[in-house]
């Protein structure tokens, strides 16, 4: 009789099946939207890019540098793999964000845009007038905006019935790493809104993510997480899995928390 | 388009906000002169967009202000 342990079958795959995250014209299999800015260089960015497996990589509209000309972006970015999501950050007015999407089109880039109104220097807190204004006046005229905002519920519906194809309420401030801050606001925007709801800004590591997913939130958008780890290429790989465990955690469906203890095993017969 | 020729010397004008002179007449030319031409890039010029098709026929004059912006890492 043969006595050694015999190995475990192999569990069968235990992952929920999910759709992509739909909005326009366009399907993602990633829910993970990542940038371009902090990096401590392009060859670093683009590695980054890949171990996220993201699929849109998000760009700002600048001045080409005239000391270094040939530094181009674009070199470092896999457009065979990911869709250029060019943004208005840098804008505090309606006008200055409608010129971004004006250029954006002279980029051969497509009718897709991010719209970032700032309404405070410091805190680089959106303005919700202005994002509001530029979101219906760019959605009237065809355009997929995906609109930046803060975690005012009200606000988010004003965006969803101006025609944004997507609304992204902050986490925490750009760049501040503080989280998700308001974790309840984030979920009721989500149980109102019929557009896909992605968190933008505020995301420091990769439980950020998680958390953020668990919500039944549609995507995430994160960068300097990224960007300023110790190692970004890490970290993306990191976020990318985190933000897969807290989508399927949420659609397995969670169990209650609840106020005194559940005892797992039997009470009495021992 | 023909590229637009001047007859007259070079010209003083800013790119992005940084003094210049160009051997240039054309926008077109000056983007050759810089080694921009074959770059993915919107152009302006003193505030108003000049479409990729039309910036050979686009005159540069003295003391205009050219604006060259591309895709950056940021946002």
């Amino acid at each position: 009789m043969n006595d050694a342990p015999q190995p475990l079958p192999t569990s069968p795959d235990s992952t929920i099946a999910d759709g992509p995250l739909e909005f326009g014209p366009y399907s993602l299999h990633s829910r993970m939207i990542v940038g371009t800015g902090k990096f401590p260089d392009f060859p670093t960015m683009q590695a980054a890019h890949r171990a996220s497996a993201s699929q849109m990589v998000t760009v700002a509209l600048r001045r080409v540098d005239m000391k270094n000309p040939a530094n181009n972006i674009l070199n470092f970015i896999d457009t065979q793999r990911m869709h250029i999501l060019p943004n208005t950050a840098g804008c505090y007015t309606v006008d200055d964000a409608l010129k971004i999407a004006e250029l954006t089109l002279e980029l051969e880039l497509p009718k897709l845009i991010k719209i970032e109104v700032i309404g405070d220097e410091r805190t680089l807190m959106p303005c919700p007038i202005g994002t509001l204004e530029a979101t219906r006046r760019l959605a009237g005229e065809g355009w997929t905006v995906m609109a930046y905002c803060s975690d005012d519920i009200v606000l988010c519906q004003r965006l969803e019935q101006a025609g944004a194809a997507v609304v992204m309420p902050l986490g925490s401030p750009i760049g501040s790493g503080r989280g998700i801050l308001n974790p309840g606001n984030i979920r009721i925007i989500k149980e109102l809104l019929s557009v896909p709801v992605v968190v933008d800004a505020g995301v420091g590591t990769a439980s950020d993510c998680a958390l953020a997913m668990e919500l039944g939130i549609d995507g995430i958008l994160l960068n300097t997480a990224i960007a300023k780890s110790g190692n970004p290429v890490a970290m993306a790989a990191a976020c990318r899995d985190a933000t897969r465990a807290g989508r399927t955690a949420f659609l397995a469906g969670r169990m209650e928390k609840r106020a005194y203890a559940s005892a797992s095993s039997p009470m009495k017969d021992f | 388009m023909e590229q637009v020729k001047t007859m007259s010397g070079p010209l003083a004008i800013s790119v992005n906000d940084e003094p210049k002179t160009t051997a240039a007449g054309s926008l077109g030319g000056l983007l050759e002169e810089l080694g921009l031409h074959e770059r993915r890039c919107a152009t302006m010029v003193n505030g108003e967009i000049v479409r990729r098709p039309d910036r050979g026929a686009t005159a540069l004059r003295e003391g205009d202000k050219i604006e060259i912006i591309a895709m950056v890492g940021g946002g």
